[in-house]
């Protein structure tokens, strides 16, 4: 299982994966962030809601102003993923081998 | 590659017609694999692509098959969480998605 179903659902949209894809160059704010993707303001604030639920993104609070940045374990289970289906295969390859030996040409 | 996606190359001593058995048969694949594939694509003896369900979200597995040395098989499994095929995306978009990604880990 992967487990990863919000980070699937977060990362399913482009745009909102262009927003993650920009702050994980580097943390920043609403503004700047809407100033390099060409879509409104609401639109990119929504997106980050978004982010935030799965658990990908972090906000930081500096008097009025609120910045964002990436939440570095936010992609634990896609990673957990790779790492479980990188144990499997060669285990299930060898059971394959052991098939084929008893399969007829 | 993709940060969502494994791939193992294997050598195989039986032939590509014997292998696609292994592969394409439910009984037989069940019996090295288990349950969980879905077929999605068959082309004989080439390439067979799995819905695999043992994922949650279901994840992509795509077996190519093609001739090998002294007359056995050369299969390339491909393993993908499936993040790409929520939200295709222009391969050069999907490169620095990776690049972020392996930033944000």
């Amino acid at each position: 299982m992967i487990q990863a179903d919000p980070i699937f659902r977060a990362l399913g949209d482009p745009t909102r994966r262009a927003v993650y894809e920009r702050l994980a160059a580097g943390e920043t704010n609403v503004a700047e962030l809407t100033a390099g993707l060409h879509v409104s303001q609401p639109a990119v604030s929504q997106h980050l809601a978004a982010l935030k639920t799965a658990g990908l993104v972090r906000e930081r609070r500096d008097g009025r102003r609120t910045f964002y940045r990436v939440e570095p374990e936010g992609l634990a289970p896609l990673v957990d993923w790779v790492v479980r289906t990188n144990e499997f295969w060669p285990e299930h390859i060898d059971r394959l081998k052991e098939l084929l030996t008893r399969m007829e040409p | 590659m993709s940060a969502d996606t494994v791939t193992f190359e294997t050598e195989l001593d039986s032939p590509p017609e014997t292998v696609w058995r292994a592969l394409a048969e439910p009984a037989l694949r069940e019996a090295w694999l288990g349950e969980g594939g879905e077929v999605v694509e068959a082309q004989p003896t080439d390439r067979l692509v799995l819905r695999w369900t043992r994922d949650e979200p279901p994840s992509v597995i795509t077996f190519d098959l093609r001739p090998g040395e002294g007359g056995g098989a050369h299969l390339t499994i491909v393993h993908s969480a499936g993040l790409a095929r929520l939200a295709p995306a222009p391969a050069r978009r999907a490169a620095t998605l990776a690049g972020g990604w392996r930033m944000a880990a």
